[in-house]
């Protein structure tokens, strides 16, 4: 199958498990952004622009999703995901193991600083409102990555 | 000529990242216009059209609790309504004598969640009944235990609801047993601020805190959430009141659509 192909057949399996299952693994407000981790691997594997182009498309359709005020935060969000952990895709055999995990939980923590800024704005939420939520998502959604790269590796062996 | 193309060429991540970031800003900038509503609409309509999932056995303990639960309040809402068929007796006298005419009552479709949106946070559910339902936008959405949002977005067999947790909800409300008007502003999760309520009004933590009726989409005396805490700050205008809003956007699965609601007063 054409990578193009690939990567849409399984966006639309993991669009349906976060529009579906989500809601089951939340905690408090929050839930998991299963298509973060998805954009996380894509990106990884088939680098920054397709990471740029599946960041904005995905993002936007889960802003369509929801409240249309805050129409484009996840396409904001993402887009930036997408380029930084795209960079993987030519670097991972440079990079030791540690820096690859650093770069990709920096960027976790990056996509939940700027989703969860623009989603506190207008309420009258305080800093640490603000700080919990953000904290919340990017170990959330490191939990998640590190466990599903039990299954799927992004970084080549090194034998 | 062809050193710039060359340039752009060697900067095109850069350059696409930055589009996609800028796109983006426009969006949030101009979220709300009928060109994002019509997409709305169309995405609404697929989700309307995708297949159900049936999650099995977590599914069956989420129905049986909640069997548990309305079992329970409609064993009170007997007992309530015996109350209340005598009252409606008598309110019934007291406006034959006062010469009234009878409100119509509202109208409710039972609609199921299908979805709770793809965003990280809950702001929106999708419920599966539409325009041929008779639903349409701004149509009052109602949980068991209260005022759950509107809708805002209908396709034939699907609608979006904008939650009363979201951020750009905004609610004009009663408090206590003044009925003080103050407007519900959403905080964090369950809890809301209702703003403008003066000092020295007589409102406590348990009131009640119903729609005012002071709206197009909501009619009045609709439950929406209890005070939780009121704080005063000298030197302030008006009081800090924080309410819990009963309803429990995360657990719902059947919610109630007012389609026939009438003029806010």
């Amino acid at each position: 199958m054409a990578p193009v192909l690939k990567i849409i057949a399984m966006f639309i399996g993991v669009m349906l498990a976060q529009l579906y299952l989500a809601q089951l693994l939340s905690l408090g407000a929050v839930r998991p952004d299963f298509i973060l981790v998805f954009l996380i691997f894509a990106s990884a594997r088939y680098g920054r622009i397709n990471g740029i182009l599946l960041g904005f498309s995905a993002g936007l359709l889960q802003d369509l999703t929801g409240s249309l005020s805050v129409l484009g935060a996840n396409a904001l969000a993402k887009s930036v995901v997408g380029y930084t952990v795209g960079t993987l895709n030519g670097t991972m055999t440079v990079w030791t193991p540690r820096i690859v995990n650093l770069y990709i939980y920096g960027s976790l923590l990056g996509h939940a600083i700027i989703y969860q800024t623009i989603m506190v704005q207008g309420l009258q939420a305080s800093p640490g409102i603000l700080t919990s939520h953000i904290l919340l998502e990017a170990l959330m959604s490191s939990a998640i990555v590190t466990g599903m790269r039990y299954l799927i590796p992004i970084m080549p062996s090194r034998a | 000529m062809r050193n710039l193309f060359e340039l752009l060429y060697y900067f095109r991540e850069l350059l696409l990242v930055l589009l996609a970031v800028l796109v983006s800003l426009m969006l949030l900038l101009t979220g709300e216009s009928r060109q994002s509503f019509a997409l709305q609409d169309l995405f609404t309509g697929m989700i309307g059209m995708m297949p159900r999932t049936n999650l099995g056995f977590a599914d069956i303990i989420s129905y049986k609790e909640e069997n548990q639960v309305l079992r329970h309040r409609l064993m009170q809402y007997a007992l309530l309504n015996a109350e209340l068929v005598d009252a409606a007796r008598e309110n019934e006298r007291l406006r034959d004598m006062l010469q009234f005419t009878e409100e119509s009552p509202y109208e409710l479709q039972v609609a199921e969640v299908i979805s709770r949106g793809a965003s990280s946070i809950l702001s929106t559910i999708t419920l599966n009944v539409g325009t041929r339902h008779g639903v349409e936008p701004n149509f009052p959405v109602l949980a068991l235990n209260g005022l759950l949002g509107k809708t805002i977005s209908v396709a034939p067999n699907a609608s979006i609801v904008q939650l009363i947790t979201d951020r750009n909800f905004r609610l004009s409300v009663k408090v206590g047993s003044e009925g003080i008007r103050g407007i519900l502003v959403p905080l964090y999760g369950p809890f809301a601020e209702v703003t403008g309520i003066p000092l020295n009004s007589d409102v406590r933590p348990g009131d009640q805190v119903l729609t005012s009726g002071f709206s197009d989409i909501y009619p009045k005396n609709l439950p929406v959430a209890l005070v939780d805490e009121v704080e005063v700050t000298p030197g302030e205008n008006f009081s800090r009141v924080t309410v819990r809003i009963q309803a429990e956007p995360s657990e719902a699965e059947h919610v109630f659509i007012m389609i026939d609601h009438g003029p806010g007063t």
